[in-house]
C-alpha cells in the first residue's frame, strides 16, 4: 500500500490523541517566533525546540523528521541564491566578484536571515503535520465558518489519494518492465499514459464510491468525523511557556547585522 | 516548485493570503453551485483534487538532468475551467505542504495565486485564444504557458519580497526568472507534450463524460449555443 512518510508519522506518534487545538497553539506560536525573530537565536531555538519536541516527546521517527526538514531545502537553497547574488553596482563589501554579478556581505546576511527563517518556520509547521492525522486537522478546519464545503472536498481528496498512489505505482512498474522509460521519447509517452491512466482510475473510483454511498443514503454529510478531543489546560500552559521562552531567547540574543 | 514555508517576509505572506481569499471564495461558490446542480459531481471533484495531488508525484525527465513534477494546472483548467481550480488548488497545496513538506502554510496564499489562480487563467485563456489553431497546438500552448505563468508569478512574488539593493525589483526579477528558467522552460515544454497526450487519451477513453463537463471545443460551442437559445 502506498504511504506518505509524514502521514504515517501523524498516525503513529504519542501526540496523535491530543486535541488539534493544543498542537496548533504550540506550532503557531513557534511559527510566529521564527517569522519575527530579530536575530539568529530565534530561528535556531525554534529549529532545535521543534526537533526535540517532535523526536523526543511525540516520538516521531528521526528519519521521517529529517526528511520533513530537508524536503524544503532545495527551494530554500535556490531561492537564497537569488538573494545572495546581486547585479549592478555592489552595495557593501564585495565578498565574491563575478563581473556583472557579485556577492556582498549584506547580501550574504540577507540570504542567511531568509534561509534560517524558512527552515525554522518549516520545522514549526512540521511539528503539527507530523503529529496530527489529516482527518483530525480537516475536522477542525470544517468547524471554521465558511470552510465547510472546502474541507468536505478536502476530506474526499484525502480518502482517494492512497488508492490512486497505489494505482500509479502499479502502472509505472508495468511501464518500466516494458521499457517504457528506455528513452526520452518513450518516457514522455509513458508519463502521458500514466497521467491519463491514473485519471481514468480516479474517475472510475469516484463514480463507484458515489454510487455505493448513494445506495447507503449518503446525503453529503461527512464520512466518519473524528470526535472532538478535550483540550488539556496543562499542555496548553506548557506550550505557551515553551513559546514564551523561545520568544525571550529570540529577543535577548544577538541581532542580524542587516 | 512552490515558495517554501517562512520564505516570504510576514507582511508579504499576509498580503498574498488576502489577495487569494476572494478567488478561493468565488471558486467555493462555484463548487457549491456545481454540487447543488449535480450532487454526483461531489465525488468527481474529490477525484480531481486527489488526481492533482498524485500528479505532483509523477516525476518528469528534464533536459537539465534534474527531474520535476507537472503542475497540472493547465490540464485542470482546460477540463474544469479556472474558477474551480482555485479551491481545488488550495486543497492540493495544503496537502502538499502538510504531507510532502512542499510549499508552506504561511506561503499558501502566494502559492495559491501562482499555481491555482494565475496559472490556470493564463492556460485557459491561451487555450481559448488559440481556438482557430489545431486542437493539439491550442492544448499544448495552454498547458505549457500555464506552467510558465506559474513560475513567472513565483519569480515576481520573490522579486517583490527581495528587490536587489542596486538594480531594484527588475534586477531581482530577472535573476529569479533566470534561476527558474534553467529547469522550467524545458519542463513547461515537456508538460505541454505530456498534457496533450493525456488529453488525447482521455478524449478517446472518456469522451462522453468529458463533453458532459463542457470539455473540448465542440462541447464549448454546444454550451455557448445552449446559452444563446436560453
Amino acid at each position: 500500500m502506498a504511504t506518505l512518510r509524514l502521514d504515517d508519522a501523524a498516525w503513529n506518534n504519542r501526540w496523535r490523541g491530543r486535541s488539534t487545538a493544543e498542537k496548533v497553539v504550540l506550532s503557531a506560536g513557534l511559527v510566529a517566533v521564527a517569522l519575527t525573530a530579530p536575530g539568529p537565536a530565534g530561528g535556531v531555538i525554534v529549529l532545535v525546540v521543534a526537533s526535540l519536541l517532535a523526536c523526543l516527546w511525540a516520538r516521531v521517527p528521526v528519519r521521517t523528521w529529517s526528511f520533513a526538514i530537508a524536503a524544503p531545502a532545495v527551494f530554500i537553497v535556490l531561492g537564497t541564491i537569488g538573494i545572495v547574488v546581486t547585479f549592478g553596482e555592489p552595495v557593501g563589501r564585495v565578498v565574491v566578484d563575478m563581473g556583472p554579478a557579485s556577492v556582498t556581505q549584506p547580501s550574504l546576511w540577507a540570504g542567511a536571515v531568509v534561509a534560517l527563517r524558512a527552515l525554522a518556520s518549516a520545522a514549526a509547521v512540521m511539528l503539527l503535520a507530523a503529529t496530527t492525522p489529516m482527518p483530525y486537522l480537516l475536522a477542525s478546519l470544517g468547524r471554521v465558518w465558511g470552510l465547510r464545503t472546502l474541507t468536505e472536498i478536502a476530506t474526499l481528496v484525502y480518502r482517494m489519494i492512497f488508492s490512486l498512489l497505489e494505482s500509479q505505482a502499479r502502472i509505472r512498474e508495468t511501464q518500466t518492465a516494458r521499457l517504457g522509460y528506455g528513452s526520452a521519447r518513450t518516457a514522455i509517452r509513458s508519463v502521458g499514459m500514466l497521467g491519463a491512466g491514473t485519471f481514468i482510475r480516479a474517475w472510475t473510483h469516484s463514480r463507484r464510491l458515489g454510487e455505493g454511498l448513494a445506495g447507503r443514503g449518503y446525503d453529503g454529510a461527512w464520512f466518519a468525523l473524528p470526535s472532538r478531543r478535550p483540550v488539556s489546560g496543562a499542555f496548553v500552559a506548557v506550550a505557551l511557556a515553551i513559546v514564551a521562552v523561545c520568544a525571550g531567547v529570540s529577543l535577548v540574543g544577538p541581532r542580524w547585522p542587516v | 516548485m512552490h515558495i517554501a514555508e517562512g520564505f516570504l517576509p510576514p507582511i508579504h505572506a499576509a498580503a498574498w493570503t488576502i489577495v487569494a481569499i476572494p478567488f478561493v471564495a468565488h471558486g467555493v461558490r462555484e463548487v457549491k453551485r456545481i454540487i447543488t446542480a449535480h450532487p454526483e459531481s461531489r465525488m468527481l471533484l474529490g477525484a480531481v483534487g486527489a488526481y492533482s495531488f498524485v500528479l505532483s508525484a509523477i516525476k518528469l525527465p528534464s533536459v537539465t538532468g534534474s527531474s520535476s513534477h507537472p503542475t497540472g494546472t493547465g490540464v485542470g483548467a482546460i477540463i474544469f475551467r479556472p474558477p474551480v481550480m482555485a479551491p481545488l488548488g488550495a486543497v492540493v497545496l495544503l496537502f502538499q505542504a502538510l504531507l510532502l513538506a512542499h510549499g508552506g502554510i504561511t506561503t499558501l496564499g502566494a502559492n495559491i495565486m501562482s499555481m491555482a489562480v494565475i496559472g490556470p487563467w493564463v492556460g485557459y485563456g491561451v487555450y481559448r485564444l488559440l481556438k482557430f489553431a489545431p486542437w493539439g497546438v491550442a492544448a499544448f500552448g495552454g498547458i505549457a504557458l500555464a506552467n510558465l505563468a506559474t513560475y513567472v508569478v513565483t519569480a515576481t512574488q520573490l522579486a517583490l519580497a527581495f528587490p536587489d539593493p542596486s538594480s531594484g525589483f527588475l534586477g531581482s526579477w530577472t535573476r529569479f526568472l533566470g534561476l527558474f528558467a534553467i529547469t522550467q522552460i524545458p519542463l513547461a515544454i515537456v508538460e505541454g507534450f505530456v498534457g496533450v497526450l493525456l488529453l488525447n487519451v482521455l478524449r478517446s477513453w472518456a469522451g462522453p463524460e468529458l463533453r458532459g463537463l463542457g470539455f473540448g471545443r465542440d462541447a464549448a460551442t454546444e454550451s455557448d449555443r445552449e446559452v444563446e437559445h436560453a
